[in-house]
């Protein structure tokens, strides 16, 4: 930690002198880099200013930083991978998700991460070989993007509820409590189905802990089994319950349902802690009365934080520029990188070498805390095999709109984990 | 050289090669190549990093007993049912701007006006338009008629036919032009005929506007048909991806799904390739058919 | 006309106009819709979604022209769509040629396979196209993706050319044909000018359909500074957070060209459309 400082002074000077160019710098040639945040607000903002500052320190390399529509990004990177001709660095997702789905196409990191790094960084698991964070690393965290449900602390009081529930069955009674006293409990979008599989998440370390959470997914434990089951049926019956809006089935989550809850419609929403549906399109709107809690307990006392370790950075191994493309990623996941990302788009920094300023928010200070003093672990959808993940979206839908019982979904759910297309 | 080339032009099937050469070398390589490597893929499994590995027909035995196939195949098949008001709904407003309405000019026009506009633009317009609490809601509750207010994209049960008509109502102004182009052909002889007869308006369709553009009503069914398989894709990509649950989800859907969410080209491709011997039974059956009635 | 009134046309018409005009008004919203909206703010379309703006606001018409590019978007469209274009006009007429005018053994044969190209849906060869294209080094480049337009619209092109072909009087080919004059004098100085009709057509009917072409866009320009207008629209839609009138202001923008397009070249549309369907 104190190199990093050491390093970034001395950067800041040389940049503050206008003598970046003769920094004694043997990097060269040209980077790709992907990302999907890069044309939006806040985040491309962030990222133009990493650029800008990492080529400052090295004034040899250029990056051609290509702006990815979100919807098309991994259509993208297979396409451009089939013929290897994807970039040197990209951003990706964790987990099954991302990272772990093209190990193959993937450089190792763990000869490039130092152990400095390695200390200050938290989430390793989520990028690592089977989700070990002593295995093969694919990647590198990029922030803090825990699934969380934020809620409105006036509407919470108005219904008479004093303080957040940290069990299941005492979120089942403060959602009586608030649609008592005419509040909608939720907002929720689910158009595309991705609403859903927020709640989903973040209901799930309720009952497996992560031992388990390993074992449903690598198919010890089974996906029409009681467990699982279970998960589901707690957000049918809050669904069932009319906790949701009624609209929710053609809304989305990513503007509607945070209209709702930005707006004080709605008392609570399933959100991420930074990027979108996260506490920067909330606290602007609802302040002081901007709350969080995380997966409430139901069999297992002690829920971890379902976390996706943010838009983690990844380098293909087939990178004509291996020494540019770390120390690009190096400086994006490192303190500076942190810092930037952090000032520009609120974006929450997973590594410790980077402290937040005094004057950021009790609230954003609070979460940051509860993270790193938390067991967290990869969400359940990051951890199942991809297919299986898209079609549990697709059931769930159908189950919602009753033309699949829970346990018919539940059973061609696992008929798709045993017998892979 | 030149004059072998003049020799060679002499030649007709010489001449019409080096005519044809352009075009030929263009399709070869981007359009029969493709098909051939994908029906290469089919016989694989790829997850399109690594090398593909061969096996056999293994994709097709696993595609019999796919639930998700089958509720595919269903689903293009629901389509086909909206096919009578697809194929006569375009000949009942050709019909009537073509009985000299005053401003028939300009409604053909306009009817005629959506067919320009990318699937991509229909898409995230009507996406907008039919949200719950999107403007043609917002509008059916304002004049009273909150009842008829639908979640059209999302409920398993409006979904189908709400994207259909959504289908129609874009190809409804090119439907429209060809029919007009074939009732201009028509001997207005006939019409007067029928009139004198005392042949009512439904009358007058069934017997004489029907049979005599008999094969412009053949074609545009087949043309339409054939559209339901190979060309619905970005509107389902736009509108629904597929959703809510299988309810609109379709075999072209399904290969670009499978490939780029479910992670195995070849899986994939064979779909396709049982899509594309699926379409080309269609077109060959209804080839066949006309042929005969031909003859 | 000119001696019936209004109120004796509305009493014989009333029925036909109310069809039309419902069809009509069905046709034009979606573009009144977009103009509407493009210029509304974000909580005044929340509020009210179908009127007028209150307090009309340039800033997502703005957002979408600067920070989504529309503009630059638009200047690959035109290059890549253009380029196509005009090398469908000479490898069909071409084609068409051979296939109508010469004809020879087995040219029958080339012209269904052509055809029976048209029933291929393009997620089948969505995949490989994309290798192949990979392949011969052309990804990214704005040549890669006009010889994939080319080659995705030759077969319609060629049809419709080759119907046209089919359609000329004989008389005059086989009359230049006597003079001595080659195979290609009689080809460009007799057939094409006299195929004028057709060809104004095919590039009209082309560059729509190029023009608002996604799937293989998206694919081929993988760089943003290459990128054509759908993809830009579908980037704008892509991204959860757009809200409905700066996706309202891209649609707008995507709009423009086309109906353009739409009004110059009536003619020319409405002619391709019904080309080879009546007989």
């Amino acid at each position: 930690m104190h190199r990093n400082v050491k390093r970034i002074v001395l950067a800041a000077a040389f940049l503050a002198a206008g003598t970046a160019a003769t920094l004694a710098d043997e990097l060269s040639g040209e980077i790709t880099v992907w990302d999907w945040n890069y044309e939006t607000e806040t985040w491309g903002k962030a990222l133009k200013q990493v650029d800008a500052e990492f080529l400052a320190m090295h004034p040899g390399v250029t990056i051609k930083h290509v702006a990815q529509p979100h919807a098309n990004y991994y259509q993208l990177w297979q396409t451009a991978n089939a013929t290897q001709s994807g970039p040197d660095v990209m951003q990706m997702h964790a987990g099954t998700f991302g990272v772990l789905t093209y190990p193959e196409s993937l450089e190792p990191l763990n000869d490039y991460i130092t152990p400095e790094m390695r200390a200050s960084i938290k989430g390793w698991e989520a990028v690592a070989a089977n989700f070990d964070a002593d295995g093969t690393i694919y990647g590198v965290p990029g922030n803090f993007s825990g699934w969380v449900f934020y809620y409105n602390k006036a509407l919470f009081a108005q219904a008479g509820i004093s303080e957040a529930p940290k069990t299941y069955d005492e979120l089942l009674a403060d959602c009586e409590k608030l649609k008592a006293a005419g509040i909608l409990p939720f907002a929720l979008g689910n158009q595309d189905a991705l609403g859903t599989l927020q709640y989903l998440n973040i209901l799930f370390p309720g009952n497996f802990n992560e031992a388990d959470s390993v074992r449903l997914v690598s198919g010890d434990l089974k996906y029409n089994g009681d467990e699982f089951k279970r998960v589901n049926q707690h957000l049918l019956d809050l669904i069932d319950a009319g906790y949701f809006d009624p609209g929710f089935s053609s809304m989305l989550q990513w503007t509607d349902a945070v209209d709702s809850f930005a707006s004080g419609e709605s008392a609570m929403i399933a959100g991420i802690a930074s990027d979108t549906v996260s506490y920067n399109e909330f606290l602007p709107s609802l302040g002081d009365d901007l709350g969080v809690f995380y997966a409430p307990a139901d069999t297992v006392s002690d829920p971890y934080i379902p976390d996706s370790s943010g838009p983690v950075w990844v380098m293909t191994n087939y990178s004509h520029n291996k020494d540019a493309a770390w120390a690009y990623i190096e400086f994006m996941t490192g303190p500076r990188g942190a810092q930037i990302q952090y000032e520009v788009a609120g974006v929450l920094p997973i590594n410790t070498a980077y402290q937040l300023p005094d004057d950021a928010p009790e609230f954003v200070k609070g979460m940051v805390g509860d993270f790193l003093d938390h067991p967290t672990f990869l969400y359940v959808s990051s951890l199942m095999r991809q297919d299986v993940v898209f079609e549990w979206m697709r059931l769930f839908q159908d189950v919602i709109a009753g033309s699949l019982t829970l346990d018919e979904a539940l059973n061609q759910l696992q008929d798709l984990q045993d017998n892979p297309k | 050289m030149k004059g072998m080339l003049q020799r060679l032009a002499g030649s007709t099937v010489a001449a019409s090669l080096l005519f044809l050469m352009p075009a030929l070398l263009v399709l070869f390589l981007f359009r029969l190549v493709p098909i051939e490597q994908a029906f290469y893929l089919s016989l694989t499994s790829w997850n399109g990093g690594t090398d593909p590995v061969w096996v056999g027909l293994a994709n097709f035995e696993r595609i019999a007993g796919d639930p998700v196939f089958w509720r595919a195949l269903t689903n293009n098949l629901l389509i086909l049912l909206f096919l009578p008001l697809w194929v006569l709904g375009p000949l009942v407003i050709a019909v009537i701007i073509h009985s000299g309405v005053p401003g028939a000019k300009f409604f053909r026009l306009m009817i005629f006006l959506p067919a320009v506009l990318s699937p991509v633009v229909i898409g995230a317009y009507f996406n907008v338009l039919l949200k719950y609490k999107g403007p043609l809601n917002v509008f059916l509750r304002s004049v009273g008629l909150e009842g008829f207010a639908r979640q059209w994209l999302t409920d398993p049960a409006t979904v189908l036919p709400t994207m259909v008509l959504i289908f129609i109502w874009a190809t409804l102004g090119i439907g429209t032009i060809i029919y007009l182009a074939a009732l201009a052909q028509v001997n207005a002889e006939l019409y007067e005929a029928a009139e004198l007869d005392g042949a009512n308006w439904l009358q007058r369709l069934r017997d004489i506007t029907v049979p005599e553009t008999w094969r412009t009503i053949e074609f545009w069914a087949i043309f339409v048909m054939v559209s339901t398989f190979t060309t619905v894709f970005p509107y389902v990509y736009t509108l629904t991806r597929g959703g809510p649950g299988y309810s609109t989800y379709l075999l072209d859907y399904y290969v670009y799904d499978a490939a780029f969410f479910g992670g195995n080209f070849g899986y994939a491709s064979a779909v396709g390739m049982v899509l594309l011997v699926l379409v080309t039974g269609v077109c060959g059956l209804a080839f066949f058919l006309l042929r005969r009635r031909q003859a | 006309m000119g001696g019936v009134t209004f109120r004796e046309a509305l009493g014989r018409w009333w029925a036909a106009w109310l069809v039309l005009g419902v069809l009509t008004a069905m046709s034009i919203y979606p573009f009144v819709f977009v103009l509407i909206t493009a210029f509304k703010t974000k909580i005044a379309y929340n509020k009210d979604p179908i009127g007028l703006p209150a307090e009309p606001t340039l800033e997502y018409l703005e957002r979408a022209l600067t920070s989504g590019n529309m503009l630059g978007y638009l200047g690959n469209s035109i290059i890549v769509v253009g380029a196509a274009v005009l090398l469908l006009l000479i490898f069909a007429s071409m084609a068409g040629y051979a296939l109508s005018v010469l004809r020879f053994r087995g040219s029958n044969l080339i012209f269904m396979g052509i055809l029976a190209l048209l029933a291929v849906p393009a997620a089948v060869v969505m995949i490989p196209l994309y290798r192949t294209v990979g392949q011969l080094g052309l990804v990214n480049t704005h040549f890669g993706l006009i010889l994939t337009y080319t080659a995705l619209q030759l077969p319609f092109s060629i049809f419709l050319m080759t119907s046209y072909f089919n359609g000329l009087p004989r008389e005059i080919i086989e009359a230049a044909d006597m003079d001595g004059a080659t195979r290609w004098q009689v080809f460009r100085t007799i057939a094409l000018p006299l195929s004028f009709p057709a060809l104004s057509t095919m590039a009209t009917l082309n560059f729509l359909w190029l023009f608002n072409e996604l799937l293989f866009a998206l694919l081929i320009m993988q760089d943003d500074a290459n990128r054509t207008l759908p993809v830009g629209l579908a980037t704008l839609q892509g991204q959860n957070t757009t809200p409905v009138p700066l996706l309202a202001a891209g649609l707008l923008i995507s709009m423009v060209p086309v109906l353009a397009v739409f009004f110059v070249a009536q003619r020319e549309l409405s002619r391709g459309v019904t080309a080879g369907a009546i007989k």
